[in-house]
């Protein structure tokens, strides 16, 4: 195993561990608590999957990171678009737009839309 | 763009995974070049045409249509 997983996985279980025990050792800290063993399960889920997916081969190579930056490129024009789209609409007055939804949508939009275009182009291979 | 790699891996008695660690690249990455579905870099052309014996020009065939 990589000494990056196993330091991942460890970290993970003193968090986890760290979150259980405190609410016993000092009182009226259920809030931290519970944060401590969010942190350390999601830390050590993220190390398991990945240990598990890569094992000892390098996680990212020159044709990942090739199409990791082509993907967000295509999100990125992807959402100026939709942003565009949305200064016409509201511009037109045919939808009233709070800034907390398109501050949302933009959000949501880019982290999906480049998983996505991840997705399809891991899928074929390369980008040209 | 063809590429001879799987021959001359099967020359060589090197596997997938034996090729990927020894240029540095995830063994998914040698499915695709195989496939002639990567355009590698010239760096991993180089890198690979060493490894497997070979000149990248001997390893990589390119035709008149990928150059265009």
């Amino acid at each position: 195993m990589k000494r990056r997983y196993a330091i991942q996985i460890a970290a993970g279980a003193v968090l986890s561990a760290a979150g259980i025990l405190l609410p016993f050792l000092v009182g009226g800290t259920e809030a931290l608590s519970s944060i401590l063993v969010t942190i350390g399960l999601v830390t050590l889920a993220v190390a398991v999957v990945r240990y598990w997916r890569f094992r000892d081969e390098p996680e990212k190579d020159e044709r990942t990171q090739k199409i990791g930056a082509y993907a967000i490129s295509y999100s990125w024009l992807l959402t100026i678009v939709f942003l565009a789209i949305l200064f016409w609409v509201d511009y037109l007055r045919l939808l009233a737009l709070t800034v907390e939804s398109v501050l949302l949508s933009a959000i949501l939009l880019m982290g999906l839309s480049a998983r996505l275009f991840q997705w399809y182009l891991f899928r074929q291979g390369d980008v040209a | 763009m063809k590429t001879r790699i799987r021959e001359l891996r099967a020359k060589t008695g090197i596997t997938q995974e034996e090729l990927a660690q020894q240029v540095g690249v995830r063994r998914e990455t040698i499915v695709f070049l195989e496939k002639g579905k990567y355009n590698p870099s010239l760096k991993l052309a180089y890198k690979v045409a060493r490894t497997l014996g070979s000149t990248i020009e001997e390893v990589f065939i390119f035709e008149e249509e990928d150059l265009a």
